[in-house]
């Protein structure tokens, strides 16, 4: 069976261990307590094929540089999370994609961004199409989901998979351009 | 069961309830709450009876704090190890199909690896719950390995389970043992939070149904200690006794460790060495020569995985064999290897300086929190719309108001271009650190919203909060749901808006944050003013450096600073292979030289055997003998000779000039010294041979043509014969003493740079000396307001013996 290590990033009370908690055991998390570090692992079945994901759940805070890049130099996807409910959170994770590239040193890494929070329609502050002209510049996916109504959350790790697996055999194509030439 | 310090209790009280602790001990409290814990951990305990004897003696022991830190963190450990059972029992099958995962169990080894011993000693204790759990599983791929079984169990993080999880909500285990782990596991978390919270909230709520005045902090019945704490007694005297602190000093708790590289070698002359020891790992030696009072010493750093050592060594402790392998081995017994390669390249030492620092910083975020009287929750301390004049009055003291937007300095994750956190924030600089407090009443209120997230996402991220009690009120350290928040300064102003204002002080923080200085005066009240604010930002600055050695952050630290370690060393180790193949291929000298260098474990040896080789071939022994016999002479002829040869490996055309005086002067000391050996055995043979040799440098030091020179090699009789004649023994005269005051020149030279060196070192000293002569007045101040303290005759040794405990800690 596959492995894959995903890391969910991004900044502090957008709902990533809501997210994630959703995805592994199928429960909302209404209080907020700010995580330091947390691992999960869970089965997933995606398009016919099971795979293993090793999640592991991030600070939101910038107070650790050093271990923030540790977690991208390990991690194979990246699921960038804001909340729909708040510009700054959208606005922290601007220079992401460029941090997750100069670590990982290639511009081929799997990355999902997600906007979490979609079931507060009436507290919305970043509309659905500046997330969708994001992921564009970025070139990769965009969902948003609600956590809470777990709304697109299995949806969202399945999208993830889907991309290692999209980036890995691109990679492996490229290896065949070049023996043949 | 939560309790507190009652203002009211009395000795009579003591008895009754033993769990309320009198004043004179209330350093103390910590430790009996990790007893307590254990004893409610251990009631649901499946380890042996000779294990669970063991941690009793250990959690009885009160004799030092370390001791308390171990208890804790084996707890710790205890309760982990329960829920994983607990895992183990129902997700047994499951976890079967992961056995075959290489890589699962590699990604997860290089985790275990990177626990602190004495988690791995505690593992070795839960052999009980092993042995239980290999009873139920047939299949061969149960038996292994306790870390396997380990990595096999964990679904979830360690981290997600709570350090204070309490034996209800291991009930909570049993009373759904056909729920899913994972579901089981979440639902723990939010329940016990849930659970703390309500027991809190009853014991704060029963605390305010008496008559005041209340005690600042309530602690949870485990997980927190507490200093500061007031009592009846003090409240009366409160006007009296004034404690103003104008002459003490508020130290910085730092760690000088990382300072050390840049400080004492980077730019100034010394050796790096990188290496992998199969046991402990990668290594990175830094070795200097230094002379202190006197005396030749080596100043060492050596890094490894656990950490970074610095110590400063005398050169008779490694007798006439400093090697880097037997350096490193003095501040690390473990390390067998003996292949230490030197870093001979440019960029080496930026690259050590930049793992040395990756852990320094100069920006600090606080979060300061309004508390109004009567309330219990963090709904409703985030909940206060607005502050007071009285916390406006306590805000303008420990620093600036400032306009965000545009904010050029440390933000602290504020928005300073949207104004999405607020307009307006509190900021302060001290002591070369900026500072950006999270004022919850700065921060963006959302009506409707029961947790105010826009003010806890900033506040819930800090790892040190100020709580401001605008009214005389109990806080506890567990209302507030934070994985970071670990250690609170409580204050609480008295005369608030008047000449005598005055602010009483407390301190709470989680059981395995050490303490952490400056040590609250008794009784704990300030007067509003520059002190006040000196000492509240150190205590602020050194929590925070203090939180990081609780177990959750020392154990990110780990591997953190392991895997940098790691990169390090790989680094070092390709610029080291890339630069060796250019020396290689310019020269074969070059090439020699490398080679003798990277083979030998001293580096200075290996110069000096290069250049005897270069001159005499045969007499390589002799000069290696007297090289090690002095090593600090034999360094600095090194060094010296070293940038001749740079200048002559580089340019072709100025090596023919370069290198006749280099050859000279290489031919004319060891030829001396062999001569002083030769004396001294009186060989016949040798004799002869020498007087060749001198024939030979006599012919060089006239001047005379380089055909004639050869002439004179080649044939044995001419050489003979003109040593014969009055002139050559003219000429030997002089050559002699040209010798000599070259030598007495080399030996002034040596000397000048020696007294030079030793100034320096004196000067070093001067200052290290005033800095302990500072901490020695801070000490004898402390010791001064120790015994000034009242204390109760029959407590006083316990109390005397934790004072020396806190002591020892902080310095």
């Amino acid at each position: 069976m596959r492995e894959f290590k995903v890391v969910v990033l991004g900044s502090g009370g957008v709902g990533k261990s809501a997210l994630t908690v959703q995805f592994v055991s199928s429960t909302f998390i209404e209080k907020y307590d700010p995580t330091i570090e947390d691992f999960y692992r869970k089965e997933i079945e995606v398009d016919g094929q099971p795979s293993v994901l090793e999640i592991l759940d991030t600070a939101g805070t910038e107070q650790f540089s050093s271990m923030r890049d540790l977690y991208i130099k390990n991690g194979q996807g990246f699921v960038v999370v804001y909340s729909i409910t708040s510009q700054q959170t959208f606005h922290d994770i601007r220079n992401m994609k460029e941090q997750i590239v100069r670590v990982k040193g290639s511009e081929n890494v799997p990355i999902l961004l997600v906007g979490n929070k979609c079931d507060l329609s009436h507290q919305r502050q970043v509309r659905s199409e500046e997330g969708l002209a994001l992921a564009e510049s970025w070139s990769c996916p965009f969902t948003e989901c609600s956590a809470k109504n777990n709304q697109n959350v299995n949806v969202t790790f399945a999208e993830i998979v889907r991309e290692m697996n999209y980036v890995q055999n691109k990679s492996r194509q490229s290896k065949s351009c070049c023996s043949l030439m | 069961m939560l309790h507190f310090i009652d203002s009211s209790e009395s000795e009579d009280d003591l008895d009754e309830l033993p769990r309320h602790l009198p004043p004179v001990i209330r350093r103390l409290a910590p430790l009996r709450h990790a007893t307590s814990q254990y004893n409610l951990r251990s009631t649901g305990s499946t380890s042996s009876d000779s294990s669970t004897a063991s941690e009793n003696d250990k959690c009885s022991d009160f004799s030092s704090l370390k001791s308390r830190r171990a208890s804790c963190i084996e707890l710790n450990k205890e309760d982990e190890f329960k829920v994983m059972a607990a895992d183990k029992l129902l997700m047994a099958m499951e976890n079967m199909k992961h056995a075959t995962s290489s890589q699962a169990i590699r990604w997860r080894t290089t985790s275990t690896e990177s626990l602190p011993g004495i988690i791995k000693s505690n593992r070795r204790h839960s052999k009980g719950p092993l042995e239980l759990i290999q009873g139920l599983m047939a299949k061969k791929a149960a038996v292994g390995r306790p870390a396997k079984f380990k990595n096999l169990g964990v679904v979830g993080p360690p981290t997600l389970i709570s350090s204070t999880v309490s034996l209800h909500e291991i009930s909570g285990f049993t009373h759904n043992p056909t729920s899913g782990h994972q579901n089981e596991q979440t639902h723990q978390k939010t329940n016990g939070s849930a659970v703390h919270n309500q027991l809190t909230r009853n014991i704060m709520n029963e605390v305010l149904t008496k008559v005041g005045p209340y005690p600042q902090i309530v602690l949870p019945s485990n997980g927190f200690w507490m200093d500061g704490v007031n009592q009846q007694h003090h409240m009366d005297d409160q006007v009296n006794n004034m404690n103003v602190n104008s002459c003490a000093r508020f130290k910085l708790e730092t760690d000088e460790t990382s300072h050390c590289y840049r400080r004492h070698f980077f730019g100034r002359e010394h050796h790096d060495f990188f290496a992998n020891d199969p046991i402990v790992g990668p290594l990175v030696l830094s070795v200097r020569t230094e002379v202190i009072s006197s005396c030749d010493h080596f100043r060492i750093i050596l890094r490894t995985r656990k950490g970074t050592i610095h110590e400063i060594v005398s050169a008779t402790a490694l007798a006439d064999r400093p090697s880097a392998s037997r350096m490193a081995k003095l501040l690390c017994e473990e390390i067998t290897t003996e292949q230490f390669s030197p870093v001979a390249f440019p960029g080496g030492s930026e690259l050590i300086v930049q793992y040395d620092e990756h852990v320094l910083t100069n920006t600090y975020k606080f979060g300061v929190i309004y508390q109004k009287g009567g309330q219990t929750t963090e709904e409703q301390l985030f909940g206060n719309p607005h502050g007071s004049p009285a916390f406006d009055e306590f805000l303008s003291m420990i620093g600036d108001s400032v306009q965000l937007n545009g904010f050029q300095k440390y933000r602290g994750g504020l928005d300073t271009a949207h104004n999405q956190t607020g307009h307006q924030s509190v900021f302060s600089e001290f002591k070369n650190r900026e500072i950006m407090f999270h004022v919850s009443t700065m921060l963006p209120y959302t009506i409707g919203d029961a947790q105010q997230l826009q003010r806890k996402r900033h506040i819930g991220n800090d790892i040190v909060a100020i709580i401001f009690q605008e009214a005389n009120t109990p806080f506890a350290p567990d209302m507030i749901a934070s994985n970071f928040l670990h250690a609170y300064v409580v204050v609480q102003p008295i005369d608030a808006l008047t000449d005598r204002v005055r602010y009483r002080v407390s301190v709470a923080a989680r059981d395995d944050v050490p303490f952490f200085g400056p040590t609250l005066p008794t009784p704990s009240i300030f007067k509003r003013g520059q002190d006040f604010r000196n000492f509240l930002l150190t205590k602020l600055i050194n929590a925070e450096n203090a939180a990081y050695k609780s177990s959750k952050f020392a154990k990110l630290a780990e591997r953190t600073r392991s895997s940098l370690l790691d990169g390090l060393h790989a680094t070092l180790r390709e610029r080291a292979e890339f630069y060796a193949t250019p020396l290689l291929e310019s020269t074969s000298s070059g090439g020699e030289s490398a080679a003798t260098t990277s083979s030998s474990s001293n580096s200075y040896g290996g110069g000096i055997l290069s250049s005897v080789k270069k001159a005499f071939i045969g007499r390589s022994r002799s000069v290696s003998q007297e090289a090690s016999h002095v090593p600090h002479r034999a360094a600095t002829i090194n060094v010296t000779s070293r940038p001749k040869k740079s200048i002559s490996s580089t340019s072709s055309s100025t090596s023919a000039r370069t290198h006749s005086p280099i050859r000279d002067e290489e031919v004319v000391k060891p030829y001396r010294k062999e001569w002083e050996i030769s004396s001294q055995e009186s060989p016949d043979n040798e004799h002869d041979s020498d007087t060749g040799m001198e024939s030979m440098s006599s012919t060089e030091m006239s001047g005379q043509t380089r055909a004639s020179s050869c002439t004179f090699c080649v044939d044995d009789f001419h050489v003979a014969a003109n040593h014969q004649s009055s002139d050559a023994k003219r000429l030997e005269t002089l050559c002699v003493d040209v010798t000599r005051l070259q030598n007495e020149k080399h030996d002034l030279l040596r000397q000048n740079v020696s007294c030079k060196t030793d100034i320096k070192k004196l000067k070093d000293r001067q200052s290290v000396l005033s800095e302990e002569l500072e901490r020695a007045n801070d000490e004898i101040s402390r010791l001064r307001r120790m015994l000034k303290k009242p204390s109760n005759s029959d407590m006083a040794p316990v109390h005397q013996h934790f004072e020396r405990s806190y002591s020892d800690v902080s310095v």
